[in-house]
C-alpha cells in the first residue's frame, strides 16, 4: 500500500477522516452539504427514480437478524481518489487531479457524457438530468461562492473547495500557512458527534494527519487501487 | 414508406419544382441563421458596454483630471472580492463645499438628503462559475488599468475589455500564479 501522502504535488493534501464508531446516522452532514453547495432538492418523484442529487449520502448496513440487530452508518462523500477511475475516461478533461490532491470537477467544461459517473466505483457522481428550480425565496440562500450547475453537467463533492480557498485567502493575507482546523468542510462542521475530521495530512501536526496513522483505519474498495483521500476508522475503543 | 424504407414524401417531378424546393430550403436556413444572429447579438458591441446609470458621474474628471486614487472611492478593492460602489456620503466628503452649483452635483446632494442612491448597474460582469477576488490582485500591486484599461479617460463608464479566460490565464502564467482550474472555478 502506498503512503497516504503519495499523491498531489502541491503544498497541501486534504484528507477527510470519518470515525464510524462515532457516526450515529443523523444525516446532518447531508443537509449541511445540500445547503452549502447549492445542491438541488429534486423532490419525491425524481428521488424514487434514483435521481437524487446529494453529494454526501449516509449508507446503512445491517449486522445480524432482528432482534439482535446492529446498524452501521457510513457517510459516503466523493473519495477524492489518488488514482481516480473517473479521470481517464473524461473526453474533455473536465475532471482532473488538482495540485492539492483533490479530484477536481470543472462544470463549465463538462459536456455531460456521464462516463465518469459510470466508472466511479463509489457512485458519488450525480448528473443534472433536469434544470432544477429554486422557489422564489429559496434562491436567496444560494451560496455565492459556488456555481449553480446547469442541466447536463456532472457534479460531485468538492471537499468544500470554496472553504479551502477562503482559508488559503485568509492565510495569504497574514503571510502564513493554513492552520489546522481553519478549513472545515460543511459536513465536518455540522457533525454533532465530531465523526468527520477534515485536515491537511502534509501538516504533520494536524489532527487528520495523526488519525490517518491510526490502527483502526481502512479505506473503501482499496483493493481497486483507487487510493481514496477519505479514511474511515472502525472497530476500536 | 415504400419497400419498408424511409422515403421522402416531397418529390417534385420537374426540374423547376426541384429548384424551387432547394431554394426554399436555402432561404429557410438563411433566415434561421441571420435571424438567430440578430436575435442573440448584443446591443453593445464587445468592449463597449455602457449601461445607463442613475446619476451622472465622470471618471475622466475625478480620476483623470483631478487625479483621485481609485481606492479612495472603491475602498473594498483591497479588503474583499468586490471593489464596491462608494456611498454618497463619500461624494459628500468634497461636494459639501465643492462645485455645489453644478446641476449634477445638486442632484447627488438631493439624493444624499433623501437617502436614495438609485440602482447602479455593474459594468464588468463575470459569469457565475468564476470566482474572482479584487483583494488578491490589489495586494500584489497589480495596476487597476491592467484589467480595467484607461478608466481615467472615460466620461461615461464603459467596459474596456470583455473578460475571457485566456486573458486571465496569460497573466497568471506570466506571473507564475496558480493555473489550477479550481483556483477560479468551482
Amino acid at each position: 500500500m502506498k503512503s497516504f501522502n503519495s499523491n498531489g504535488d502541491g503544498k497541501h493534501k486534504w484528507t477527510m477522516v470519518v470515525d464510524l464508531d462515532r457516526c450515529n446516522g443523523c444525516g446532518a452532514c447531508t443537509v449541511a452539504c445540500q445547503a452549502e453547495n447549492n445542491i438541488a432538492v429534486v423532490g419525491e418523484k425524481l428521488a424514487s427514480e434514483k435521481r437524487t442529487m446529494s453529494w454526501l449520502r449516509v449508507e446503512r448496513y445491517f449486522e445480524g437478524e432482528w432482534p439482535d440487530l446492529r446498524v452501521i452508518f457510513l457517510p459516503m462523500p466523493c473519495q477524492q481518489c489518488g488514482n481516480a477511475p473517473c479521470e481517464p475516461v473524461c473526453p474533455v478533461f473536465a475532471t482532473y487531479r488538482n495540485p492539492d490532491g483533490l479530484n477536481a470537477m470543472v462544470y463549465n467544461r463538462c459536456v455531460g457524457v456521464r462516463f465518469c459517473g459510470n466508472n466511479c466505483p463509489y457512485g458519488v457522481r450525480k448528473f443534472n438530468w433536469f434544470r432544477y428550480k429554486w422557489e422564489k425565496p429559496l434562491q436567496e440562500q444560494l451560496n455565492p461562492d459556488v456555481s449553480v450547475r446547469e442541466v447536463g453537467v456532472m457534479e460531485k463533492c468538492t471537499f468544500c473547495m470554496q472553504r479551502i480557498r477562503r482559508g488559503k485567502d485568509a492565510a495569504k493575507d497574514e503571510a502564513r500557512d493554513v492552520r489546522d482546523g481553519e478549513v472545515v468542510t460543511a459536513c465536518a462542521q455540522s457533525c454533532p458527534t465530531g465523526a468527520i475530521i477534515f485536515g491537511d495530512v502534509k501538516d504533520p501536526e494536524s489532527r487528520a494527519a495523526k488519525l490517518v496513522k491510526s490502527k483502526r483505519r481502512f479505506r473503501l474498495l482499496n483493493e481497486h487501487g483507487t487510493e481514496p483521500s477519505v479514511v474511515y476508522l472502525k472497530g476500536g475503543a | 414508406m415504400e419497400n419498408g424504407r424511409w422515403v421522402s414524401r416531397i418529390k417534385p417531378r420537374s426540374a423547376i419544382g426541384r429548384a424551387f424546393l432547394k431554394g426554399g430550403i436555402l432561404l429557410f436556413a438563411g433566415l434561421l441563421f441571420f435571424g438567430g444572429y440578430f436575435y442573440y447579438a448584443p446591443i453593445f458591441p464587445p468592449g463597449k458596454y455602457a449601461p445607463q446609470q442613475p446619476y451622472e458621474y465622470s471618471h475622466k474628471l475625478h480620476a483623470g483630471d483631478l487625479g483621485i486614487n481609485c481606492q479612495y472611492c472603491h475602498i473594498y478593492a483591497k479588503k474583499a472580492e468586490f471593489a464596491g460602489v462608494p456611498p454618497f456620503s463619500k461624494c459628500m466628503n468634497c461636494h459639501v463645499n465643492l462645485s455645489i452649483n453644478k446641476p449634477s452635483v445638486k442632484a447627488i446632494q438631493k439624493a444624499y438628503e433623501e437617502k436614495n442612491m438609485g440602482r447602479w448597474t455593474r459594468v464588468y460582469n463575470l459569469p457565475d462559475h468564476v470566482w474572482f477576488s479584487h483583494k488578491r490582485h490589489v495586494s500584489k500591486n497589480i495596476d487597476c488599468a491592467a484589467c480595467h484599461g484607461p478608466v481615467e479617460t472615460l466620461v461615461v463608464s464603459t467596459e474596456n475589455r470583455v473578460f475571457r479566460m485566456g486573458f486571465c490565464v496569460r497573466c497568471h502564467q506570466e506571473r507564475g500564479a496558480s493555473t489550477d482550474c479550481w483556483a477560479c472555478h468551482t
